[in-house]
């Protein structure tokens, strides 16, 4: 546990004296404040959920951006080799990185508790939607920041790494679009909207805040850090 | 001290090491020579757990032992050929992140730190971005990080490698040093080194070892090592 958030502290170091950490938390700060009022003003609607739909999409950019080098660089540097040659084993790496990295995030989420205070002066939000659009939030980086681990620990070539989990977030974003499902036949449409990340955090940010959906996040973040764990093993091959 | 047996390696399907035996005693250096692509430092990779030998068996102290094994590898100080360094970190920072992570307490950790500068000589520069540093301090700094915890075994994959010709004898001279009380593997490139330091050496080529001797006894080194690494 030690281990863990020795890793986890260096990483959350990295982020905050690399100026690319402020630059993505503001400008995501920026582009959801921005397409936040232009709905809030055209619908007139105190409710936080059209920003939360924003920002499912804009963090399927901004996680791949941020956990692209969690491992590439450690691998390009060759810095991995003396950490795994530490008394430290993958899974504390694995769990270190993964934590700094919600931690980070998880601080920028909370430049967003202005947006929420003046929706309560100035409107009458559903506490139980701002809420679950949080908890939702959180549980979705989660997931997302395990797929850009993961994504992190296949090549040592941050850009890559970067490509490849935005493209996996961006379609499974896409099957979870009601239109997209709409198309489909019954049962094909039960497995995608399944495994759909940003249809469970839909199903969240209304507010119901179901033990599935807990249950299906965790899963899958668990799932893709034992995949990024079992990928670091396979340096042997 | 460490025993090797019989460590075999395979990549996919290319053997690089076949039927490695051999020992660092305690408190000497053992030299590790061989043409580029030889296997160094996939033996070096096997000892300090970073790769897993598909064959063999390691003893320290006469005991087997598995090198992913925590207690073993505090035991142990790396120094990997590529030289990882996190450039945008400080030497006092990196070297605090190391000792932290091989388990040396907050509370040593400062007096950890210093004495492992003052043996490299890097107290000069603790709180500069190591991005900024020459390559010989870099390649120090990255030293001291193998020396912190005071470990027993000491694995340097070209140590020397890189540096001014003062430096490299800064280095070696500090090497002799340290083997008062520590077993250290060397490996390196250049002939003459191995002569000045070390007390025993290894030739290894194409993944076999060719030659294992006390250094007094061979006479013409160059002219071995041509011969048994053609
Ligand atoms: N991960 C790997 N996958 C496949 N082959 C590898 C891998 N690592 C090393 N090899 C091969 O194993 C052989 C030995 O490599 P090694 O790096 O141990 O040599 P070396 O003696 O350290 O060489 P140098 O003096 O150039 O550092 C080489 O032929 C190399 O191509
Ligand atoms: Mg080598």
């Amino acid at each position: 546990m030690k281990n863990i958030l020795i890793i986890a502290k260096k990483e959350l170091k990295t982020y905050f004296t690399n100026p690319i950490g402020y630059v993505f938390a503001i400008l995501l700060l920026v582009v959801s404040i921005w397409i936040f009022f232009a709905n809030f003003f055209i619908n007139n609607q105190s409710s936080l959920s059209s920003l939360w739909e924003m920002v499912i999409f804009l963090f399927s950019l901004f996680i791949p951006a941020i956990s692209m080098t969690s491992i590439a660089d450690e691998k390009k540097y060759g810095t991995w080799e003396l950490l795994l040659t530490l008394p430290l084993s993958e899974t504390e790496l694995v769990l270190g990185k993964f934590l700094g990295l919600l931690f980070y995030v998880v601080t920028v989420l909370l430049l967003y508790i202005p947006i929420t205070i003046t929706l309560l002066f100035i409107g009458k939000p559903d506490i139980g939607i701002l809420l679950g659009g949080f908890l939702s939030t959180i549980f979705l980086s989660a997931s997302y920041i395990a797929c850009g681990v993961f994504a992190s620990s296949l090549t040592s070539q941050s850009v890559v790494a970067f490509l490849i989990s935005l493209v996996f977030l961006l379609l499974n974003n896409f099957f979870g679009q009601e239109f997209f499902l709409s198309r489909l036949p019954l049962f094909l449409k039960n497995i995608f909207s399944y495994l759909s990340l940003s249809w469970h955090a839909n199903q969240f940010s209304w507010g119901i805040v179901s033990l599935i959906d807990v249950v299906f996040f965790l899963s899958w973040t668990i799932i893709f850090l034992i995949l990024t764990i079992l990928s670091l093993k396979s340096r042997n091959k | 001290m460490l025993k090797l047996t019989k460590i075999c390696k395979s990549f996919s399907n290319t053997q690089v090491l076949k039927d490695i035996s051999f020992e660092i005693p305690k408190n000497k250096i053992v030299g590790l020579l061989g043409p580029n692509g030889a296997g160094k430092t996939t033996i070096m990779r096997i000892i300090t757990g970073f790769l897993t030998a598909n064959q063999g068996t390691l003893r320290w102290k006469r005991k087997i032992i598995d090198p992913r094994d925590p207690s073993f590898r505090s035991l142990i100080g790396y120094l990997p050929e590529s030289n990882p360094l996190y450039m945008s970190f400080t030497p006092v920072e990196y070297l605090s992140f190391v000792a932290r992570l091989k388990g040396i307490s907050k509370t040593n950790l400062v007096k950890e730190v210093k004495k492992v500068s003052q043996q490299t000589d890097i107290a000069s520069v603790l709180t500069k971005k190591i991005e900024t540093l020459s390559k010989g301090f870099k390649q120090r700094v990255a030293l001291s990080a193998t020396l912190l915890g005071d470990p027993q075994l000491l694995v340097l994959d070209e140590a020397t490698s890189g540096l001014d010709p003062k430096q490299i004898l800064e280095v070696r001279k500090l090497i002799k040093k340290l083997a008062k009380d520590k077993s250290i593997l060397f490996s390196t490139h250049i002939l003459p080194e191995a002569k000045a330091i070390c007390d025993q050496i290894l030739i290894i080529n194409q993944g076999r070892i060719v030659l294992d001797s006390d250094i007094k006894k061979v006479r013409n080194l160059e002219k071995k090592f041509i011969q048994l690494t053609q």
